[in-house]
């Protein structure tokens, strides 16, 4: 019997190996990144709204009593009422005015470049600053608007210390950050096909016909993606009222991000303010699994195949 | 030469050792903190005593916190100077944030176990004491010669420390007070005719004054009332009789405002609002941009505030001004008391607080110390000494009747809880009392409503409050 030759030693560092390790390597910036900064707040986030917790001391577990005293407070549920409010009106004013400032913006224009960064710019301002400037515009006895309604004869309403309009105000102000959306809805536009449009007008089609046949549903990815960016942002309107009014006149304009962090940083109830995190992160991911769900309906997307 | 070889696996295992190091550095709880070594500070005697900086063996730093002070900002650093002068060995950082700011990240870096060494504050800091993140200064203040001689101060340094924070020890060294004040427009006076306030005046007096100096179209107010937090309180300590000493209450378990006396407080922002239309409604004074609203813009006759505002914002005021105590509700009531306290507290994790104890000792207990408070004009010093010497009875910049706030605080009663305070210092007046004045100037509810209104939501409150309030130490 021949003595059998020992048979080479496979090399630990395979091909697929040194893959994946470098593979892991690669990711790895981004994966501690995503734990560390993402996940592990989180959990932390979702442990303290089962606690007491006032930042001085150790958070005290007391089960769900967040969450039911919560649900027991009526200033809850005003800040609940006025987001809605403000978000029922606002995203689709959002998506309305910016969408339409974008088809006149995407016109060959003389001095269009110029109009584009002028309605861009004050995505580019500070929050802060904005804030101040309008609480200055709406200023009740010396603000620009009504000293401009009272040159006209008018006598201008008490925009932020009435609490009858000083959300309105606010939904008005935020007209003002339309030219956010601008880029991303020119970027939708100029992709679309020209020939579509070739097509379009050698059928006969008008204006509106183009529009409606031809530039919303190839523009419809984009409207779900500004949906669902709208709703979000809408949902956590803070710096406004925060800035102009404080949430006032009587609680007018108490946001649900402003009560949380009134509940965070002013009354120092950790617990409830992260319970309302919580409770916005799933209303938000419900809203936008809802807006998902439906969007096959109305959202053109050109690979899926129908029938 | 030999070259020795790194296996993979050693090479992973200096790795892991690596990161564990730095993630153990990123995540290494703050160094125990140090008990106090040096004796307290003992000044010889007489008033030598008080002008000799405090005795300071340690060499470091320290940093401040202070909330921005406006012009009186300025004497925050010269207290520094002043101190790093007599103490060359320390050093103390002063950070100033927005009032708000500042709580919040006291909150936050206590959290963390990096809290400032000193802060400067008022109610703001109670949950801190409770939990025993404020360094307990009773055994310092007890053997300092100078602190514990009650007759050196104008309030009393004990009584009104353990009222404030509603704790058995003292947590916090004061180095001066603030009492309410009546501020006038001389200018609007004068122009209506009117005799200016005076110390004894009640608020009848003012009332009818205010009538006077209403203009019918709304451009002219007779008088405005500043904060209704701090308004409700002096207005409910204005009714007791001259010789009612109360015992503060840090943290109630009940709210009490549905009585004759909460009547009565409801009723002068209903009867000056609603009634004679003397002071602005919410929203007139939402109008106004400017500090202390329609009085700053020279809109208003009378001013209700705090003192600290002729220190901080009304220095530069276009109009000539002047102040007078409080008015009282009744002419046997008491007049305006030694109503609240500014404090330095020390962070019980501060890593020297030797050096802390040595700068807040020298705010409080040295005339230098003490004329720079009065110089700031923030706050009214608190050694007798110093209050009552003219450099800070008569400033320069201040009008004649600028020592009422001197008066107003040497006047006998302890510092007070107005109303119930507690561990959530803006919580009840955001959500229910400053709400409720409002719906009460506006008309919309009658005084007698609003406080059972306030009892009906603050009762079931409180109560929850006292829940969670962690036990007094």
């Amino acid at each position: 019997m021949q003595p059998s030759l020992p048979r080479p030693r496979k090399p630990w560092l395979t091909l697929r190996r040194r893959e994946a390790i470098a593979c892991a390597l690669f990711i790895a910036p981004a994966v501690i990144g995503f734990v560390l900064f993402w996940v592990t707040p989180l959990v932390v986030s979702a442990y303290i709204s089962l606690t007491d917790y006032a930042l001085a001391g150790t958070p005290r577990f007391v089960g769900l009593e967040n969450y039911r005293r919560l649900f027991d407070d009526d200033l809850f549920w005003q800040a609940v009422r006025v987001t809605l409010t403000y978000a029922l009106i606002v995203v689709p004013m959002w998506i309305i005015s910016s969408l339409t400032l974008a088809l006149i913006m995407n016109q060959k224009l003389r001095g269009v470049a110029a109009f584009r960064t002028v309605y861009y710019l004050p995505a580019v301002l500070s929050g802060v600053a904005t804030a101040m400037l309008w609480a200055w515009l709406f200023n009740y006895r010396s603000g620009l608007l009504n000293g401009l309604l009272s040159s006209l004869g008018l006598q201008g309403p008490n925009w932020l210390g009435d609490k009858n309009v000083a959300l309105f105000s606010i939904i008005l102000m935020s007209l003002w950050t339309m030219g956010w959306y601008l880029p991303i809805w020119l970027g939708g536009l100029q992709g679309i096909p020209t020939e579509l449009y070739e097509a379009a007008e050698m059928d006969g089609a008008n204006a509106w016909q183009r529009l409606f046949n031809v530039t919303l549903p190839m523009l419809s990815p984009v409207i779900l993606y500004n949906l669902v960016i709208n709703i979000i942002f809408a949902t956590q309107l803070f710096t406004e009222p925060m800035m102009m009014t404080s949430g006032g006149p009587q609680f007018a304009t108490l946001s649900y991000v402003l009560y949380l962090y009134n509940n965070a940083f002013s009354y120092l109830k950790m617990g409830q303010a992260t319970a309302m995190a919580w409770l916005l992160f799933l209303f938000t991911l419900m809203l936008s699994a809802l807006v998902f769900k439906f969007s096959p309906l109305w959202v053109y997307v050109e690979s899926e195949k129908r029938g | 030469m030999t070259r020795q070889k790194v296996t993979r696996r050693d090479f992973l295992k200096i790795g892991a050792a690596a990161g564990a190091v730095t993630l153990a550095g990123c995540a290494a709880p703050a160094a125990a903190p140090q008990q106090p070594t040096t004796a307290p500070a003992a000044p010889a005697t007489g008033a030598e005593a008080t002008t000799a900086p405090a005795a300071a063996s340690a060499a470091g730093e320290i940093e401040y916190f202070t909330y921005d002070l406006g012009p009186a900002n300025q004497s925050r650093e010269e207290m520094r100077d002043a101190f790093q002068a007599a103490n060359p060995e320390a050093t103390v950082k002063v950070t100033v944030l927005p009032y708000g700011e500042m709580f919040q990240k006291i909150a936050a870096l206590m959290a963390a176990g990096q809290p400032p060494d000193v802060m400067y504050g008022d109610f703001s800091l109670v949950r801190n004491a409770l939990e025993g993140q404020l360094l307990d200064l009773t055994s310092y203040i007890k053997a300092d010669p100078v602190l514990s001689d009650a007759n050196q101060f104008t309030t009393n340094m004990q009584d009104d420390v353990q009222a404030k924070y509603g704790t058995s020890k003292i947590v916090a060294l004061i180095m001066g007070t603030w009492v309410p004040i009546l501020y006038y427009n001389k200018d609007l006076f004068d122009a209506a005719g009117a005799a200016y306030p005076t110390d004894d005046w009640t608020w009848e007096y003012a009332r009818e004054a205010a009538k006077l100096l209403t203009k019918d179209d709304r451009s002219q107010f007779g008088v405005q009332l500043g904060t209704t937090f701090d308004n409700v309180g002096w207005m409910w300590w204005g009714q007791q009789p001259a010789d009612f000493w109360a015992t503060p209450q840090a943290f109630p378990e009940t709210s009490n405002f549905n009585n004759e006396t909460g009547v009565n407080v409801m009723k002068v922002y209903h009867d000056l609002t609603h009634v004679d239309k003397s002071a602005p409604t919410p929203d007139e004074a939402s109008g106004y941009s400017n500090y202390a609203g329609p009085f700053g813009a020279g809109k208003a006759a009378m001013y209700s505030g705090g003192d600290w505002d002729a220190g901080w914002s009304f220095r530069e005021l276009p109009f000539k001004w002047d102040m007078a105590l409080t008015p009282k509700m009744r002419k046997d009531y008491r007049p305006a008391l030694n109503t609240m306290v500014a404090t330095n507290t020390i962070a019980s994790a501060s890593k020297n607080p030797d050096i802390a104890w040595n700068f807040i000792r020298f705010i409080t207990a040295t005339e230098d110390g003490q004329k720079l408070v009065g110089k700031g004009a923030y706050e009214t010093p608190v050694l007798k000494g110093v209050a009552e010497s003219d450099e800070v009875l008569k400033p320069d910049w201040a009008p004649a009747g600028y020592s009422a706030r001197v008066k107003a605080a040497s006047l006998p009663g302890p510092m007070f809880t107005p109303y119930p305070l507690n561990i959530n210092l803006w919580e009840f007046p955001g959500k229910f009392l400053d709400p409720t004045v409002d719906n009460v100037r506006k008309g919309e509810m009658t005084p007698e409503q609003a406080v059972e209104f306030l009892d009906k939501e603050g009762q079931p409150y409180f109560a929850q409050q006292r829940k969670d309030t962690p036990p007094i130490p």
